[in-house]
């Protein structure tokens, strides 16, 4: 019998945790719009619309990168055999949603 | 071992060391969506502040709402770079770098709760 390699289903706990974040960006998205109507209207309407748009292209492009991986999980893989995705995705959502507030921090002040 | 060839991003991150168990790095991953989902809700929280109609005393209302979406910005930059030491650290096969940065980030939200505390008190 072949050893099951990742009982804790990483993989798909990791897929679901990024769709889990990008829920979250889009809905913070439209809260923030929603008050911020009343603070400045062009703002608001950007803000709806950046964030929306990056919570959907961060949900899709994060299934496609665990969509390759599971099948080299099922079995115990041989030492440096499986090569994740790299950072850029990472870095890409760290700085949009860095950016969004600081956006509102500068309307602020 | 990782190639000359190394093409990930960012490079400081994979050009040494080698694969770590998949597993702990997907585990990083999701410590870093959770830092994100918790910089979002300090912002959220920043935003709420500023534009909901609430008992709070003008000035510390202010300071609350901008320092919480700060500390959100900073939660957010925190989850990257976390991420990013966590990640070499698992490549090097060396212990995993210690909180740093969230406790400074745990004492900001402290502080931002403490505003409004005196914000409702005076308001």
């Amino acid at each position: 019998m072949t050893a099951i390699f990742d009982l804790g289903l990483q993989v798909e706990r990791t897929a679901l945790a990024w769709r889990r974040s990008a829920l979250s960006l889009g809905a913070t998205s439209l809260g923030a719009a929603r008050l911020l109507t009343s603070v400045s209207a062009p703002w608001a309407a950007g803000v709806t619309a950046a964030g929306l748009m990056g919570a959907t292209v961060i949900a899709a492009l994060a299934w496609r990168r665990y969509t390759a991986v599971p099948p080299r999980l099922l079995t115990v893989p041989a030492e440096g055999a499986v090569r994740l995705p790299g950072g850029a995705m990472l870095m890409a959502l760290a700085v949009l949603q860095a950016f969004g507030g600081l956006i509102f921090i500068v309307l602020l002040l | 071992m990782s190639s000359p060839s190394e093409r990930r991003f960012p490079r400081w991150v994979y050009a040494a060391g080698v694969e770590p168990d998949p597993r702990f790095s997907m585990a990083n991953e999701r410590t870093f969506l959770a830092w994100l989902r918790t910089g979002l809700a300090l912002m959220a929280a920043g935003v709420a502040l500023h534009a909901l109609d609430l008992p709070l005393h003008g000035i510390f209302r202010y300071a609350a709402s901008v320092l919480l979406v700060a500390l959100g910005v900073a939660a957010s930059a925190n989850g990257w770079l976390s991420w990013s030491r966590a990640e070499q650290a698992l490549r090097a096969r060396r212990p995993l770098p210690g909180p740093g940065g969230g406790l400074l980030l745990a004492a900001g939200v402290v502080l931002a709760g403490l505003l409004v505390l005196v914000g409702l008190v005076r308001g």
